[in-house]
């Protein structure tokens, strides 16, 4: 199966049949950017929350940019209507930190300030988990140097 | 590489089929003019953009073609489908679609070409409200017995012979028992033997491998795999070379083909629809179609009448391409006189059907600002039979008032009645029956 079609899937919003296409993909070829910034919105719309979180911080050591500067609009990115259905409860987790997680997730795609509120919310509730350490501090220095670079 | 780049596109905007192409992931990356007018959108708000975002269709959701292929590797030809145009008009259009790949055979694109068939569909509809079955018109004893044979054979899978002259209507009866069968939601691909070149027939048959032949770039499917548990429908079957023909019986004995220039062995399971308009039995007998082939397809044997043998249809089937040809013309037609009607029947049609549709839309043309089609609208070889008609009249009228002559031509002649009907430019059946009116045996 190609990227190409799970590009299709992950286009109509069919996300369980992009993700194991997504999947099979990352197994030969870890560093694609792409790939892993789909499949990491896949894992967490089929609850595979641990997953995402492993997938995205991956993404954020290697290249945070890549997934702040997502065009929401030309890239027809399906986080704002995640982001919709998880807040209305729509779309349900196994309990809140999974919740908070996605949304942290989800919310990088959009706004960093807004990403790293439900992630310092995931570490209040999860202070065992350092990646969530890891990510709050990649995400905070992010928001740093953008104010750095902003002033100068 | 800019140089090919813009011939293409030169190319692709001369064509009147809407061209799309997008990259891997399904954004818009070239549309031609052809597109542009179709759908309505222009190139510049287009290019960059997610085809389902433009398009709006239902159909991009659910029946993406492109997915399609990706799924099972089967292009797609001629599929009906909506789109929604930037004034969003929805509009039926007929789409085939390719996946694009580089050379490592990794999909990196697609490519669409539709065209607009809103008319084509408009018209089709007045065929299924005017067609008797299938959109076949006719009423003929002949024509019912072709329709009772294609709804008993719906169960079969048996190959079909369809044999009759050119015009006649084969490929309605073909559509018919593919429409009807088990296969009917399966691939069904038509191919007309005598317009491929013989050297390329095998080719588009059977497929090639990269490297076949000089121009063999890459693999090739052919029409028997693209068919695979499907129909296909091969047209002038007679005109294949006896070669081919070979490999025919071969797929229908063994179900079995090579590629060319390819090794391995395929397996295919296709139902064979063939037609020709020849006596099979002639080119039998001359060396030019295998008897054996004949036997293989002829399972289930079609003979379609020629049209001069079903004239009792005429009235109806002029009456379907008034209503066609004036919709299509946007006249306001709503016949045919009596005079014009009399040379339609009477006309032979050597071109059957076929040559009818074309005598009525010439005539629809022709009538400008009339009701009724006359005499006078029709092609010259038809309207020349109004001179001759004329001529035969009035020998009729000669013979009926003048007995002593048509006697005394007789005596003359030594009683050779083809002889004197020659001479009187009547039928030697008109003659006699002036006779036996006469008493005269």
């Amino acid at each position: 199966m190609s990227e190409m079609l799970a590009n299709q899937y992950f286009l109509v919003r069919n996300f369980i049949s992009a993700k194991s296409i997504y999947e099979s993909i990352l197994e030969k070829d870890y560093t694609n950017k792409s790939i892993k910034k789909k499949l990491t919105i896949c894992c967490i719309t089929t609850g595979e929350v641990d997953n995402a979180l492993s997938l995205f911080l991956s993404q954020i050591k290697d290249d945070i940019d890549f997934v702040i500067h997502t065009d929401i609009r030309s890239e027809d990115c399906p986080c704002p209507e995640l982001i919709s259905q998880i807040e209305n409860e729509e779309k349900l987790f196994k309990n809140e930190i999974e919740k908070t997680i996605a949304l942290g997730i989800l919310w990088l795609y959009c706004s960093l300030e807004k990403s790293i509120d439900f992630f310092k919310k995931a570490e209040v509730k999860n202070s065992n988990d350092n990646r969530i350490k890891e990510i709050n501090s990649i995400l905070i220095n992010k928001l740093i140097s953008n104010k750095n670079n902003s002033i100068n | 590489m800019q140089n090919n780049d813009s011939r293409t596109d030169v190319i692709l905007n001369s064509i009147a089929e809407g061209v799309i192409t997008v990259d891997k992931e399904f954004k818009i990356t070239f549309i031609n003019e052809a597109a542009e007018k179709i759908t309505g959108f222009k190139k510049d708000e287009v290019i960059g953009q997610f085809c389902k975002n433009v398009f709006k269709s239902e159909f991009c959701l659910s029946n993406c073609p492109i997915a399609q292929i990706l799924r099972n590797g089967k292009s797609v030809f001629d599929l009906d489908t909506f789109i929604n145009c930037s004034n969003s008009e929805v509009l039926p259009i007929r789409i085939n679609a390719a996946v694009l790949k580089d050379e490592n055979n990794i999909p990196t694109g697609g490519v669409i070409t539709f065209r607009d068939i809103s008319l084509f569909k408009q018209v089709e509809d007045i065929i299924k409200a005017e067609s008797q079955f299938h959109g076949m018109i006719g009423k003929n004893k002949a024509m019912k017995e072709i329709y009772q044979l294609v709804m008993e054979i719906s169960d079969s899978d048996a190959h079909v012979l369809i044999m009759g002259e050119t015009g006649t209507g084969k490929e309605l009866i073909a559509n018919a028992i593919q429409a009807t069968s088990k296969r009917k939601k399966e691939n069904f691909v038509k191919i007309n033997c005598s317009v491929i070149p013989h050297n390329l027939l095998g080719s588009e048959l059977f497929g090639h491998a990269k490297g076949a032949f000089t121009d063999a770039k890459s693999d090739r499917i052919g029409r028997f795999e693209l068919a695979n548990n499907g129909t296909i429908f091969l047209d002038e079957i007679a005109e294949m070379p006896l070669q081919m023909q070979t490999q025919i019986l071969r797929v229908i004995q063994e179900g079995t083909f090579e590629r060319l220039g390819e090794s391995a062995t395929r397996k295919t399971d296709v139902r064979i629809i063939a037609a020709t308009n020849m006596n099979l039995e002639n080119a039998i007998s001359s060396g030019k179609f295998r008897e054996d082939l004949f036997y293989r397809l002829s399972v289930l044997p079609i003979e379609v009448p020629p049209l001069r043998k079903r004239k009792d249809d005429i009235p109806l089937l002029i009456d379907y391409f008034i209503r066609k040809f004036s919709f299509i013309y946007k006249k306001k037609i709503l016949g045919i006189d009596e005079s014009a009607l009399d040379l339609l029947i009477n006309w032979q049609w050597p071109g059957n059907i076929r040559e009818l549709e074309n005598s009525i839309e010439y005539a629809v043309i022709k009538s400008r600002g009339k009701t009724h089609i006359n005499s006078h609208n029709l092609p010259l070889r038809i309207k020349e039979k109004v001179f001759n008609g004329k001529s035969e009249n009035k020998n009729l009228q000669t013979i009926e008032h003048n007995s002593a002559n048509i006697i005394e031509l007789l005596n003359t002649h030594k009683w050779n009645k083809t002889k004197v009907a020659e001479i009187l430019g009547v039928d030697r059946t008109t003659l006699w029956r002036k006779l036996k009116s006469l008493g005269i045996d």
